[in-house]
């Protein structure tokens, strides 16, 4: 049958419109407003036309379009292919294509690209409420293509139904080959260059007002799933980065060799008293992967360098999960090196000379480099140092401003304060950026850290311990470790977000929090490997690419026996009528009716009415009804409602 | 290749179905029903491939989601493409006869349990109908007949892309039934025979429009008809007039312009019609065959039968 070439009717047109609408609207965010304008000209333009019924215009004036459309993308983005510009010349392409409408077919390009449009919409946005919104511009979709079936006019109401109902068929399709269909780890070439986020985290340089502008953020830098006990909150630090290179203002992140093992021993650790957990991260677009204190074992595809900071092999671009083993109480670089030692005592020449001071002044008083630590750590309590997330500005001499005069700052003015302090008196010390602190979320068990536990500490190497943690924030202000943010720094001046008072809002927040949470691990984060762990679970131990195509096709083979089925069961009405008149039959057996049940109807309401005279004319009506719905093509929901009335009527 | 006996008898049966007429009520079952792909198909499962490539590429979950579930809307496309005609009973109706070169019409009863939305049925070569099945139906199939004579009912198509328009299923049915073709009337202006034998004069009473013969120089100026020989090539037409009611005319093979028998019998059902369009009574000999004149449809329908039948 020769469709292609009939013409799209008014109804037509408007169903491919507001397919094309559906595709459109949420990419709006990302295209220029130019396109937009442009684009939505060109369909109130086109609807106009088509309801005048004008005439299609002209392919050169359409050719014309398109060229500038192009030298508009290209102007905008400097190149034509690539996400970005090749998702504006989609949109432009479907736009020009609804111009130039005439046959089925070019409806059922016009279908097709908008398939494309909803792919590219994830690009942008692959959360819950971008999902709902392709689920509903697919059934306008797919309603489109079921509008131009030829044929009579169809109701609006009618083939939305049908389009869902399509949909909902397709549905146990689409979970069986998510499952088990072989994934393929991304990119199968090299990913474009604009594919990169935009994100928030730690960097890798640290200065004064860098981590308070991180607790501004509600963000969520990972989460945590712990295989066992969730250690207590004064141990929960998140060791993500070291920072030892201090030129007076910023400490900066010293890239260093990266190995696959770990810089320091961890026999006798590996298989009994590690915490296992695994990290969700989310996408930062930095190498670094968190860990919890120090790390006993390297996830594969990640290294480690000398400072024991965990490192993945590309910068993480999607949400990446990890499964990792800590011990809180090990030992690391007992052996370092003098020149490392050398490294982590580097100070400018010039600055601060009250702390310098400070610290010439323990260096005498103490031989111990444990006991210079303590005595700082006293002069920190002492100092009565408050905690603010709008710290005062503090430029020249910042540390000493902030230790003897302003007395109010930050984490990283503490820690930056603190490790300045310590190699000034000799002792190596280094800042550790990470997080501190996190959020059980009681809904999923799962261990939320947001950007706002961002956290800056100190870690001291002592002759004979190694690196030792030491946090002069927690010196200071114990409440910022045991109560998070908004307990250090007051109700007033913590984002709402981190207040904890609002117990519904944050119930609220909790659930819709495992909902995402849910959903990035099971939809966004089913990749080769939770696919090869979820099909172990199933009973399939590594499965390989034939095993998983064979049930692909046996399920898909049961699936489609089952839709056959379902789709070609007999019409329940029928069915009804006849479900009515034997249970008639059965009433009327039970008043003492003896007629053979296999009888016509009409011979056996003649029989029945002989044997039960008193209720003739109820009989006869039931008979008539009966026949009126099997044999006269009047069967409707209002015939079958009359007959069940009947006979129930019946004694 | 060896061919099993199997093999070799389910191609005799198939080989056999496309011959041997089907026995009304035809109901389409799997065996008969074929389930194929359109070009809309194919360029759907071609968007799916580039629909799942990217989202390999670019790690979209969501991405390999809307792909599956696209895949998984084609496979149910299929099953409902398959249901759509699946049990549907055919058997043939009636069949309205035409001229040759012209349309003639098969009906055929369609019988469902169920609505069957969007079903086309089709011959060969012929255009269509689209219908949407409520209920049992009679539905008018067309077709350009060739020739005069008994023409067989052509092998029925009977087809459907719902619900999407992705995949056609469609399956053939063959029913023993004829139509008659009458012979195409003969493209002219009437020229009506004059009576029997010597022919009597025509009164050219202006009351009773007969029909149209060749001009003659002695023809009034006022009888000629402008308009047809207006469509003329050359030469002018006069109108003729009936003599009184009851002229009984006869029309006859041997008597009917025309070099082949074809263009005879074309001619004489040019005459049959306009006779029995004015209310003549006719008679038509075709050699052996004589049919008493008469002047109602039944009369008419008997004449054009014969004129369709002739050796």
């Amino acid at each position: 049958m020769n469709k292609s070439g009939s013409a799209l009717t008014l109804t037509q047109h408007g169903w491919l419109f507001a397919a094309a609408m559906t595709a459109l609207l949420p990419l709006l965010p990302w295209l220029p407003g130019w396109l937009i304008a442009a684009a939505l000209a060109g369909l109130v333009w086109h609807a106009w036309r088509v309801r005048r019924g004008a005439r299609l215009p002209s392919r050169w004036l359409l050719a014309i379009f398109a060229v500038a459309a192009c030298a508009g993308v290209h102007w905008q983005y400097h190149r034509l292919f690539g996400r970005d510009p090749g998702l504006a010349l989609l949109a432009i392409f479907l736009s020009l294509k609804l111009l130039e409408m005439r046959s089925q077919r070019d409806g059922m390009t016009v279908v097709l690209l908008s398939f494309f449009l909803l792919l590219a919409g994830f690009f942008f946005d692959q959360r819950i409420p971008a999902a709902f919104a392709s689920l509903i511009a697919l059934i306008v979709t797919i309603g489109t293509l079921i509008a131009l079936q030829s044929g009579p006019m169809r109701p609006i109401r009618k083939i939305l139904r049908t389009s869902a109902s399509l949909l909902l068929q397709a549905l146990p399709f689409m979970l069986v080959l998510f499952l088990l269909f072989p994934r393929v780890q991304g990119p199968l070439w090299g990913m474009p260059q604009d594919a990169t986020i935009q994100s928030t985290g730690l960097s890798d340089t640290i200065t004064p007002g860098s981590i308070s502008r991180l607790a501004q953020s509600d963000a969520i830098a990972f989460r945590v799933q712990f295989k066992g006990d969730i250690p207590p909150p004064e141990e929960q630090y998140w060791r993500t980065l070291t920072l030892s290179n201090y030129d007076g203002a910023r400490w900066a992140y010293r890239p260093l060799p990266e190995r696959t093992a770990l810089p320091y021993p961890t026999d006798g650790f590996v298989n009994n008293v590690g915490i296992d957990y695994a990290v969700t991260l989310e996408a930062n677009n930095q190498r670094w992967l968190p860990t919890l204190d120090t790390p006993i074992q390297i996830p594969p595809d990640a290294k480690a360098n000398a400072d024991g900071v965990i490192l993945a092999s590309q910068p993480v671009r999607a949400r990446l999960r990890y499964d990792m083993r800590s011990h809180l109480s090990l030992q690391t670089g007992a052996q370092e090196s003098p020149q490392r030692l050398a490294a982590a005592l580097r100070l400018p020449d010039n600055g601060n000379p009250r702390t310098r001071a400070l610290a010439a002044e323990w260096k005498q008083r103490y031989t111990n480099d444990a006991d210079i630590l303590q005595a700082a750590e006293a002069f920190f309590q002492k100092q009565q140092l408050s905690y603010t997330l709008n710290p005062p500005p503090m430029n020249e001499n910042a540390i000493d401003t902030f230790l003897f005069d302003e007395k109010r700052g930050f984490c990283e003015h503490f820690a930056s304060a603190f490790a300045f302090a310590l190699r000034a008196a000799g002792v190596p010390a280094r800042l550790v950026g990470g997080y501190q602190g996190g959020e059980l979320n009681p809904v999923d068990g799962y261990f939320t850290v947001h950007q706002y536990d961002a956290h800056v500490w100190v870690e001291a190497w002592l002759n004979g311990r190694g690196w030792v943690r030491t946090d002069p924030t927690a010196d200071s202000v114990p409440g910022r470790i045991a109560g998070g943010l908004e307990r250090a720094v007051g109700d007033s001046e913590a984002p709402l977000f981190a207040r904890r008072d609002n117990i519904w809002l944050r119930d609220l927040r909790y659930r819709l929090d495992a909902a995402t949470n849910l959903w990035n691990q099971a939809v966004l984060g089913f990749n080769p490997q939770r696919q090869r762990d979820v099909l172990a679970g199933l009973g399939m131990r590594d499965p390989d690419w034939n095993t998983m195509v064979i049930w692909l096709a046996a399920l898909c083979g049961v699936m489609i026996a089952i839709l056959l089925a379902f789709v070609m069961r007999p019409r329940r009405q029928i069915d009804a009528a006849q479900n009515l008149w034997h249970r008639a039959q059965r009433r009327l057996k039970k008043l003492g009716v003896d007629a053979p049940i296999w009888m016509g109807p009409q011979a056996y309401a003649e029989h029945a009415a002989a044997q039960l005279p008193q209720h003739a004319a109820a009989i006869h009506a039931i008979a008539d009804n009966y026949i009126a719905l099997r044999y006269a093509n009047n069967n409707t929901p209002q015939q079958i409602r009359m007959l069940r009335d009947l006979i129930s009527r019946l004694p | 290749m060896k061919l099993s006996l199997r093999q070799w008898r389910s191609w005799g049966l198939w080989w056999l179905r496309q011959r041997t007429a089907d026995t009304p009520p035809l109901i389409l079952t799997q065996r008969r029903i074929y389930v194929l792909p359109t070009k809309a198909g194919l360029a759907y499962a071609a968007t799916l491939i580039v629909l799942l490539v990217a989202s390999i590429n670019y790690n979209l979950s969501l991405g390999y989601a809307l792909t599956f579930l696209l895949a998984g809307l084609g496979i149910v496309a299929i099953v409902h493409a398959f249901r759509n005609l699946s049990g549907l009973r055919l058997s043939p109706a009636s069949a309205t006869s035409g001229f040759a070169g012209r349309h003639i019409q098969f009906s055929v009863t369609l019988g469902t349990e169920r609505p069957r939305p969007a079903v086309y049925l089709a011959f060969d070569a012929g255009e269509g109908t689209h219908v949407d099945l409520g209920d049992n139906a009679t539905v008018n199939i067309s077709m350009r007949a060739a020739q005069r004579g008994w023409q067989a009912m052509p092998r029925l198509t009977i087809a459907t892309t719902w619900p999407l328009g992705l995949i056609r299923a469609w399956s053939y049915a063959r029913f023993n039934t004829h139509c008659l073709v009458y012979p195409a009337p003969a493209d002219m202006p009437s020229l009506l025979p004059l009576g029997e034998g010597t022919g009597r004069r025509m009164h050219n009473d202006p009351e009773d429009f007969f029909g149209l013969r060749p001009h003659r120089t002695s023809d009034l100026l006022q009888h000629v008809a402008w308009k047809a020989s207006a469509r003329l090539d050359g030469g002018l037409l006069s109108k003729q007039f009936a003599a009184e009611h009851g002229d009984v005319l006869w029309f006859d093979i041997a008597r009917a312009q025309g070099t082949t028998v074809d263009e005879k019998l074309a001619v004489l059902t040019r005459w049959s019609l306009d006779a029995h369009a004015a209310g003549h009574s006719f008679g038509l000999r075709l050699g052996s065959t004589e049919i008493a004149p008469a002047s109602d449809a039944a009369h008419l329908h008997a004449c054009l039968k014969a004129l369709a039948l002739h050796e």
